[in-house]
């Protein structure tokens, strides 16, 4: 569960601001649910994302399961080291750009979220494990290439890799990585409809812990929580109504607006972006 | 808590590269910087160690500290009165010399000779200087203590015997010693502890024999008959004279002893009469008188044995078996030279000729008196033992100097020089640590300006999976530790050697100055090794607190690229 306490408010260098606030005083983020920001392009999406998955500093409120964040200055603040363990027992995180570090193996890429990650025998068993995915043969076929690829290759820099190569690695590497809560940020935004398909079918099933990489990332088993309240918070963009129809089940009662106003040069700007959420 | 996420740990060393290999380019430049670097600290330990060992052999020699001072053209008061006050301060204390000491004499082996050593004669008064001889020992056997090296030019072994004499005065030999070696070099080639020179001093040497027979036969066909040895030819039992060969003209009983004596002392007895029994006849003596000395005379002697194969055949002299250690005195003084021969040349050749024989004899005994010491004050000798003090031996050798007086400044001048070197090589060192820290920690700013910010994005997805501060810190530190570790070793080995070499040392000196510098409590490699390390962990600190350590880690994220 991750509850957000307003005003947030995010300062960058040069005296630039955004402030995010809502019409309620915090906005609750409960287990088993998938939630979307949904906003137009540069509102403020992955700055939100960043602020609530700790990947950059802020002042406001945010509470993590039992913790709370609390960045006002006349809070207490946690200390770096609490915020890594959150994000090193908490939080997994998939990328627009998938930010695999290319003077490491494929392998050491996994490796490093997961120290119990068997390289062939975790990949041979995710390998077999796509057959029972509800895709089609073409979408199969097309993951276990890759796959394929990313085994013969676990010892070799992923510099050459392909961007879906890379994007299918990243994430990955973000299933695997004990966690029970994921942030995404536009995850598909350059992604080959195949690789949608099987992601978001994945990140769907993260939320019963009934997807292909559940076993290896519990194996660590270092918080039950990870089991039972399993949160996936995405920013993306929806251009039709359309698209969110085809998600799943849209919960239309969790549908709230988030202010945001932008402080750039001295000029503010005012925006909103959309909270939804949808259950499995 | 030292522990490190391996796969991190590996490619902190070990970049991966776009083309699968392995970037070891970068350790291996960086670690071999800080190996010549430390080579080069090395090169300057290795100078400094080269004094220190010159300064220390120079200085653990006391007679290295021992100085001539010759006052000829000086206010003998002035400068005695000058020494006395520096040495109630302590800071020497000085001897009075032998009069015309040192001088140059020559020495003659059985196989070598040599014209002109310059030796030195120390009494007494030097025993506090020259500690490791037992003077009184020394000057009972007569040594005469000679540098290893020209002993062996004059094929001398060690208590072989030589003849001295002075040299370049036309002089005769004078003195036979036994020869030690000097055991530590020293300056000095040649010494004895006595006045062995001085025209008081006499040498009697004694050629033993195990029966009468044979010392009768070396006195009649060798000294008699071969060489006309000059009378009184003196002989006699164990340690004491009985009798003397001898003309009317040149008897001198004085010093030989009555038979009686040798009755009471030895148990030698002696018949009341005599008789010598050669191929050619007989000396005959009727009457013995026991209260006075044996005289054998030298003309009725000589008639007995001039002619060939006059052997000794049998002799009445003693009562009772007379045993072993009978002998034969030379006189240096009074007889061994010859006198009446006129060319010198020959002269040396037969007293040398001579003196071999106490090889075919069965002991041979010197005896020296050399009590006479005349020790007239022209001569002084310095012992200094504050060298290392510059401004101390500086300030003497200037007063010195300014009371014209004559002693060797050259090699005070060295040792002052010497120190002056090490001091000036300890604060080259001292710079050059400074200078060489300076130039790393600009290489290490230099390498973290492009390094770090090329692995921003590395060290910003460790932090967004959960990686602490902490972690990452100690991956980066321990890595850069490792490095100089690993760069100050090689440096040591084997970059310091190579170097060494290079500059002209050779290995066992290598090896030796290193082990002494490293386990010295204050050296300069250890002291830069640790300040090398200290400054490492530092900077490595410093910049990943400024450069790293940010909340915002989607900033590093965003590096990649």
């Amino acid at each position: 569960m991750i509850e957000i306490h307003f005003p947030l408010e995010k300062k960058f260098q040069g005296g630039d601001k955004i402030i995010y606030s809502a019409d309620q005083k915090a906005l609750k983020l409960n287990s088993n649910y998938f939630y979307y920001f949904q906003g137009k392009n540069g509102v403020g999406k992955t700055t939100l994302l960043n602020i609530i998955s700790l990947l950059t500093d802020f002042e406001g409120g945010v509470k993590i399961e039992d913790n709370t964040l609390c960045l006002n200055k006349d809070k207490n603040d946690k200390s770096n080291h609490e915020k890594s363990n959150i994000r090193k027992n908490h939080f997994s995180y998939v990328f627009q750009d998938p930010h695999i570090i290319n003077i490491y193996t494929i392998r050491e890429n996994l490796k490093i979220v997961n120290p119990l990650f068997d390289f062939d025998k975790d990949m041979s068993l995710i390998f077999k494990k796509i057959d029972n995915l509800k895709i089609t043969a073409s979408e199969k076929l097309y993951l276990q290439t890759k796959l394929t690829k990313l085994i013969h290759e676990k010892n070799n820099s992923p510099f050459y890799l392909s961007g879906g190569e890379k994007q299918l690695l990243s994430f990955i590497r973000a299933m695997i990585k004990p966690s029970n809560i994921i942030f995404a940020d536009e995850p598909w935004a350059a992604m080959d409809k195949h690789l949608k398909e099987f992601i978001e079918q994945e990140l769907y099933q993260y939320l019963d812990n009934k997807d292909i990489f559940s076993g290896i990332r519990n194996r660590n088993d270092i918080n039950h929580l990870h089991k039972k309240n399993t949160v996936v918070a995405i920013a993306h963009i929806f251009h039709h109504s359309t698209e969110i129809s085809a998600i799943g089940n849209h919960d239309k009662n969790y549908n709230y607006k988030i202010h945001i106003k932008k402080i750039n040069s001295g000029k503010s700007d005012d925006n909103s972006l959309e909270l939804i959420r949808f259950s499995n | 808590m030292l522990k490190v996420q391996p796969d991190i740990f590996k490619r902190f060393f070990f970049r991966k590269q776009a083309d699968n290999t392995s970037d070891k380019f970068l350790p291996i430049i960086f670690i071999t910087i800080i190996a010549v670097s430390t080579s080069i600290i090395s090169l300057s330990t290795f100078e400094l160690y080269d004094y220190k060992i010159r300064i220390d052999q120079f200085l653990s020699n006391e007679w290295n500290k021992i100085y001539d001072l010759y006052l000829g053209d000086t206010n003998r008061q002035d400068v005695e009165k000058y020494l006395e006050t520096m040495q109630a301060r302590q800071y020497l204390d000085f001897k009075i010399g032998f009069r015309e000491y040192p001088k140059m004499i020559s020495i003659k082996s059985k196989e070598g000779y040599i014209e002109n050593v310059l030796a030195y004669a120390f009494s007494p008064d030097f025993e506090t200087i020259i500690t490791n001889l037992d003077f009184e020992q020394y000057q009972q056997d007569d040594v005469l203590f000679l540098d290893p090296a020209l002993m062996n030019k004059l094929h001398i072994a060690e208590n072989d015997l030589v003849l001295i004499k002075v040299a370049n005065l036309g002089g005769r030999y004078t003195q036979a010693l036994r020869v030690k070696p000097i055991e530590n070099p020293t300056r000095i080639k040649c010494f004895f502890l006595g006045n062995y020179l001085d025209y008081a001093s006499n040498c009697k040497i004694r050629f033993y024999y195990d029966n009468f027979p044979k010392m009768v036969d070396f006195l009649s066909q060798t000294l008699v008959k071969e060489y006309n040895f000059p009378t009184p030819l003196n002989f006699g039992y164990h340690d004491n004279l009985f009798g003397s060969l001898c003309s009317n003209t040149d008897i001198r009983s004085d010093f030989v002893l009555p038979l009686s004596y040798f009755k009471d002392h030895y148990g030698l007895e002696f018949k009341s009469q005599f008789e010598l029994t050669f191929e050619n006849g007989s000396l005959y003596n009727q009457n013995i008188d026991m209260d006075s000395a044996l005289l054998l005379d030298y003309e009725k002697f000589l008639k007995l044995i001039e002619q060939k194969g006059s052997k000794l055949k049998s002799y009445q002299l003693f009562n009772n078996s007379p045993g072993q250690k009978f002998f034969v005195e030379l006189d240096m003084l009074n007889t061994f030279n010859f006198q009446k021969m006129r060319r010198l040349e020959t002269l040396l050749a037969r007293q040398e000729s001579i003196f071999q024989y106490y090889r075919s004899c069965d002991s041979l005994a010197i005896i020296s008196i050399n009590d006479a010491f005349k020790r007239e004050n022209t001569y002084l000798y310095m012992h200094y033992s504050k060298l290392d003090s510059i401004e101390l031996s500086k300030d003497i050798l200037d007063t010195l100097n300014y009371k014209n007086v004559r002693w060797d400044t050259g090699k005070w001048n060295s040792i002052i020089n010497l120190n002056e070197s090490l001091k000036r090589g300890q604060k080259h060192i001292m710079v050059l640590v400074l200078v060489n820290l300076i130039i790393f920690l600009f290489f290490l700013s230099i390498k973290f300006l492009l390094r770090l910010k090329l692995e921003f994005h590395t060290i910003g997805v460790l932090k967004c999976f959960g990686y602490a501060d902490g972690d990452i810190y100690k991956v980066y530190v321990l890595g850069y530790v490792l490095h100089v570790i690993i760069g100050l070793l090689l440096g040591l080995f084997p970059f310091s050697h190579i170097i060494g070499v290079m500059a002209g040392y050779d290995i066992a000196f290598i090896n030796e100055a290193l082990l002494n510098t490293i386990l010295s409590p204050v050296n300069f490699i250890t002291g830069y090794g640790l300040v090398l390390l200290l400054s490492t962990i530092l900077a490595v600190s410093i910049n990943l607190n400024r450069l790293v350590k940010r909340s915002n880690i989607y900033e590093l994220i965003k590096y990649e690229g």
